[in-house]
């Protein structure tokens, strides 16, 4: 399969990807560098009125912060390539660790979120579409603006209101209960923020999955299989389906990765410990290597997502495929 | 695909039918509401028939008593349960019983993975101790150390410790003392600063610490006790670790959190929980809790939801419109710490036209405190100078309280005693050259807090645009430029803890040493030198008739204009635990071990 997409099309997009890379995380850590205030000054700070020059400067000193930014970046290229992420000013601990125990836990989350919201999404999306000017199509699209427009925190609040403070039925928070306590297990923990999550990522799915689909259906190709007198589920599930999958199969691969950072407010709410509700503690403390550290998980993420549509689109399209080989 | 066709198939696709979209809200809605009106699921201590929160043996023998008459004899309903007497039992032997449960808004507030790196330890901890702190009477309350006394000339404090025990059973000596000092200098790690002034630390005895000091420092105590303080830390623990920055102590085994405090490590979930439970050897008289829980809860409105579910049993620090929302709440209290914050009107000294006394003077007589006060919700007006009343007791100079009142035909009469300014017919004034004043007042600072720096001048402002005619303008600033931003302002709004307002030394921040300027680059020689007395002052009579001049000096130079205090807003669960609002902890969290040694169980529901 990899010979049919064409070694010269994997490496082109191999190195673009490495490319954005290099570019990317040199972009972060001069930005992050540019940004006024910095940690122990902050922290001091927060103790009393000054912060002591002679501390801030010993601390900048240790952590190599007065080194000349050149070979801070140097330094920074290196540890990436050996490994070595830093250690976070505010955890003490190793950056990369930190950032694997975060990731999972957000993955916890995204993965069934994602599944779910494309599931959904899709299949809306496409019956939506298929079905246009119905009642029902009608309902899923007003329903689905409705949906979309509310904040993902309104309905996380909605859904901790009713779920967990007036009914009782689901744990406040958190992917584990107190010890002593009746244990509520992973499942009904994550519930109510994998729901959440997907609600809030449904609908963007679906107007992607509908307006393709409409497009789709507006093709010559389409009428022609219609004068063939092809069955409508045919012309459905072997034309306007597959044709219409592809832009969204992009898009959701992409969405998944933006919503790695975009968590923030589910795991503020849901007091679910992942990478959002870490960005967030690290912007506040200044943390820069864990800052560094997660701009560069989210960078990569974004590549390889990216990267991942690439090789896929030629593998679902023949079109492409062939387009591929001919040049 | 045709990126434009695609735009406006969405638009004219997605336009919305009114009747249809209200259909589906109010379908919603529809689902929403029976949830919503479901209802949601003070008590006194069991046989505390006095009220004084405690169990008296007679209390006691009366309730068992009265539960045996009703068993065996078929009397009268008892006094209590029989839960309910285990429970008074429980608080009659001091025997730890249930669980409070404490929301933390981030991670690094259960405890930072270094502990030399966390702040506030010596009375933000349930763990850890220090020697003594200071307690809102001025005086100290002792922790590790038993009895402490200093040199006449202050230079030389020794600590007599008690006879106390790790939570791992070695016992507590001074060496761990002088550990504590030389760990912290030999890793340079940031809480050095705090013993800056200490030459070296020697222990003659196992219970005998003796800090020698570079220069005299009678407040000393003061210095270990707050913001941050100092902790004392095991030698046999520490003296093993290399790198404390990167020393991750969850992972650490047996030897995790061990200090020598009324609570002791018992599990943790990082980033979910972390859970204690009462040091049942301390040295002290132990927890009547069993356990204190501190739970991640991030966001503000779902501690709300958590307090009034019974997940939770306190909520400390809520803002006044959270405290409106708990206010007739079933089983919830607030209460308000007082003195949490102090905020003030500061002034440049050195830039016009706040260079000018008698300008600092006028707008002294502008400040309407009352109105500000009222705009925070819980504050009360503070006119003295610098010293809040209720934490600096008689070191406040009477003399200067209301020196200032709000009266504008006061700071009108000023202004036109100034050669800088005038002040025409209709009572506003000028420059001299009669150009309008404009104040350009940069907020961002510490008294950002819940916006009370901009609600404080919103109060005021009406009084200086309106009746005094000035241009106020102000502009929120990141806390990150906001140093910066009033070096070269006149006029800012700050707010600093209560614990900065409690010390007649605390008027230091008014001096200009050799060394450099102050926060408000105010410069009067008679004023550094009254400081530089004090400072080799011990006596308390003298240092407090030091510090009476150095108010009166201040009265009549105005660097900055008190204006309220804030207190801390704390709300509990009457149904789990009794005794929060008995103990007041000297600074504005709850995490106190004199709180958490003083609540007790009210019923079983605290288990």
């Amino acid at each position: 399969m990899v010979l049919e997409i064409g070694n010269r099309y994997i490496l082109r997009r191999f190195f673009s990807g490495l490319l954005a890379f290099l570019l990317s995380i040199t972009l972060t850590f001069f930005l992050l560098r540019s940004l006024p205030g910095d940690y122990m000054t902050d922290l001091l700070l927060e103790i009393g009125r000054y912060a002591p020059p002679e501390l801030v400067a010993s601390f900048k000193h240790e952590v190599g912060l007065d080194l000349p930014l050149p070979e801070q970046y140097l330094l920074y290229l290196t540890g990436i390539l050996k490994g070595n992420w830093g250690h976070s000013f505010e955890y003490g601990l190793p950056v990369f660790s930190l950032i694997r125990e975060k990731l999972y836990w957000t993955l916890v989350l995204l993965l069934p979120s994602s599944l779910l919201s494309a599931g959904l999404g899709m299949g809306f999306g496409a019956y939506s579409g298929w079905k246009n000017g119905s009642k029902t199509d009608a309902f899923l699209l007003h329903s689905l603006v409705f949906v979309g427009a509310v904040p993902s925190y309104c309905w996380g609040f909605a859904g901790l209101f009713i779920f967990s403070f007036r009914l009782g039925l689901l744990p406040f928070g958190g992917y584990v209960s107190l010890p002593g306590t009746e244990p509520a297990g992973l499942f009904r923990h994550a519930l109510l923020p994998v729901l959440t999550l997907t609600l809030c990522s449904v609908p963007g799915i679906y107007y992607l999955m509908r307006n393709s689909m409409l497009d789709t259906l507006g093709e010559d190709y389409i009428l022609a299989a219609r004068a063939r007198g092809f069955s409508e589920s045919r012309i459905l599930f072997q034309h306007a389906l597959p044709n219409s999958i592809l832009p969204v199969l992009t898009m959701t691969s992409l969405h998944c990765a933006h919503m790695l950072a975009g968590s923030v407010f589910i795991e503020t709410i849901f007091a679910w410990p992942g990478l959002g509700l870490l960005t967030y503690s690290a912007l506040e403390t200044h943390d820069l290597p864990l800052l560094q550290g997660i701009f560069l998980v989210d960078t990569l993420l974004i590549i390889i997502a990216n990267l991942t549509a690439d090789l896929l689109y030629p593998l679902i399209d023949p079109r492409i495929r062939s387009r591929i080989r001919g040049e | 695909m045709n990126l434009k066709s695609f735009k406006f198939r969405i638009l004219k696709e997605n336009s919305l039918q009114p009747v249809r979209s209200w259909f589906c809200l109010l379908f919603i809605l529809g689902l929403f509401l029976p949830a919503c009106i479901l209802p949601a699921g003070a008590s006194v201590i069991p046989g505390d028939s006095s009220g004084d929160t405690c169990v008296s043996d007679e209390e006691l023998a009366s309730s068992i008593l009265s539960y045996m008459e009703y068993s065996y004899l078929g009397k009268e309903e008892p006094h209590l349960s029989a839960e309910e007497l285990s429970l008074a039992a429980h608080n009659f032997r001091h025997i730890p019983y249930g669980r409070v449960v404490i929301p933390v808004s981030s991670e690094g507030d259960f405890i930072t993975p270094n502990i030399w790196y966390k702040m506030g330890v010596p009375t933000g901890s349930l763990i850890y101790e220090g020697l003594v702190t200071r307690n809102r009477d001025g005086n100290y309350d002792s922790w590790l150390a038993e009895s402490w006394n200093s040199s006449k000339d202050a230079k030389v404090w020794t600590f007599r410790l008690k006879e106390a025990k790790w939570q791992d059973g070695e016992p507590v000596s001074s060496e761990d003392v002088k550990f504590t000092h030389d760990y912290l200098k030999d890793k340079k790690l940031k809480l050095a600063f705090v013993l800056n002034s200490v030459e070296r630390v020697e222990c003659p005895d196992a219970r005998t610490a003796i800090f020698y000091l570079e220069n005299p420092d009678p407040t000393f105590p003061d210095r270990l006790s707050h913001s941050p303080g100092i902790a004392i830390f095991p030698k046999h623990i520490w003296e093993n670790v290399e790198n404390p920055a990167s020393y991750d102590e969850y992972a650490s085994g047996d030897t995790h959190f061990i200090g020598s405090g009324p609570f002791r490590y018992k599990a943790a979930e990082r980033g979910q929980y972390f859970l204690l439970e009462a040091n049942e050897a301390y040295h002290g008289d132990s927890p009547y809790v069993k356990e204190v829980a501190l739970k991640l809860i991030p966001d503000a409105s779902s501690r709300l939801f958590a307090l009034q579910s019974g997940e939770i049993d306190v909520l400390p620090e809520i803002t006044p419109v959270e405290a409106e929302k708990l206010k007739g709440k079933d089983n919830i209290k607030v209460y308000n710490i007082p003195d949490a914050t102090g905020y003030e009107i500061a002034f440049n000294c050195e830039l016009f036209p706040t260079n000018d006394p008698l300008f600092r003077q006028a707008l002294s007589h502008a400040v309407n405190r009352e109105n500000a006060s009222n705009t925070l919700g819980n504050a009360e007006p503070t006119e003295t100078v610098f010293l809040l009343p209720d934490l600096a007791h008689d070191f406040v100079n009477p003399d200067c309280i209301r020196k200032y009142d709000y009266d504008i035909e006061k700071t009108r009469a000023i202004f036109k005693a100034s050669d800088n300014f005038s002040v025409d017919s209709d009572g506003k004034v000028r420059y001299k050259n009669g150009d309008q004043i404009h104040l350009k007042i940069p907020l961002g600072g510490k008294a950002h807090m819940n916006r009370a720096d901009e609600k404080i001048l919103n109060a005021i402002k009406m009084d200086w645009e309106d009746k005094l005619g000035f241009d106020v303008e102000f502009e929120v600033v990141p806390k990150d430029i906001y140093l910066e931003e009033i070096g070269e302002s006149p006029i800012f709004i700050d707010g600093m803890p209560g614990t900065m307002h409690d010390d007649v030394e605390d008027l230091n921040n008014f001096y200009r040493s050799p060394a450099g300027s102050n926060y408000y680059h105010y410069d009067n020689p008679k004023y550094n030198r009254l400081m530089e007395e004090l400072k080799n002052t011990t006596d308390r009579d003298k240092r407090k008739e030091i510090g009476y001049r150095m108010q009166a000096v201040l009265a009549e130079d105005v660097p900055t204009i008190p204006v309220c205090s804030t207190g801390t807003l704390v709300a509990y669960r009457t149904d789990r635990f009794t005794g929060w609002e008995s103990v007041m902890p000297l600074q504005a969290g709850i995490l106190d071990k004199k709180v958490f040694l003083n609540i007790k169980p009210v019923s079983s529901q605290a288990s």
